[in-house]
């Protein structure tokens, strides 16, 4: 059955390329920022390090999209069942852990929180998607 | 859902990996749809029938809980 909307098979594994990376630096960023320049070093080097987030961000979110949004060897009726099933779920944990947050959480600790918002409902998906996709 | 396609795997000695390959799924989906975790879609209803040379209500029959709404 031919499928709409999914990148080609191919693309999963340039998701895992571009993701693993993506996010070991996004979280050397978010919890050693101390490793990267600071003001005091040249403007070049300064001004590469205030794209390191940037790069972090758009890698991590670019990655997952391939990873679960391409479509796999198998791909049949049963898959985007389950990959659907998994969007839904993820976008109910994702819009319950909002909620949650918004209620308990304020001024600093939310913005953290948003932080990792910006990448957490693709990450959920996919991992529930990989859950699934090995049960079945 | 109740499905015969265990039996009639058996009877023409067919592998879940080989029916999977005649109408193009994977063999999980197969595996799936025999323990009825899954309720495949009328079109792969249908060519499970065609492979079978039979009709989809031979193979699959309504069981009481598919009334509940």
């Amino acid at each position: 059955m031919k499928t709409q909307f999914l990148f080609p098979n191919a693309f999963k594994k340039w998701g895992w390329i571009i993701l693993t990376p993506s996010f070991i630096l996004g979280i050397l960023v978010l919890f050693a920022a101390s490793v990267f320049p600071t003001e005091t070093d040249s403007s070049i080097i300064k001004q590469f390090g205030d794209f390191l987030d940037e790069i972090a961000l758009v890698g991590t979110l670019v990655g997952l999209m391939f990873i679960g949004f391409s479509e796999l060897k198998e791909e049949d009726e049963y898959v985007q069942k389950i990959r659907l099933e998994s969007l839904l779920w993820a976008t109910y944990l994702n819009i319950g852990l909002i909620i949650l947050s918004t209620l308990f959480v304020y001024s600093d600790g939310y913005f953290e929180v948003m932080t990792y918002n910006l990448f957490a409902l693709p990450l959920f998906f996919v991992i529930r998607f990989h859950y699934y996709l090995s049960r079945r | 859902m109740k499905n015969t396609i265990k039996v009639e795997r058996a009877k023409k000695d067919m592998t879940q990996e080989g029916l999977a390959a005649k109408i193009g799924v994977s063999r999980q989906t197969i595996n799936s749809i025999e323990k009825g975790k899954y309720v495949p879609s009328t079109l792969l209803a249908l060519k499970i029938a065609e492979i079978f040379e039979t009709t989809v209500n031979e193979i699959f029959d309504l069981e009481e809980g598919d009334w509940d709404h």
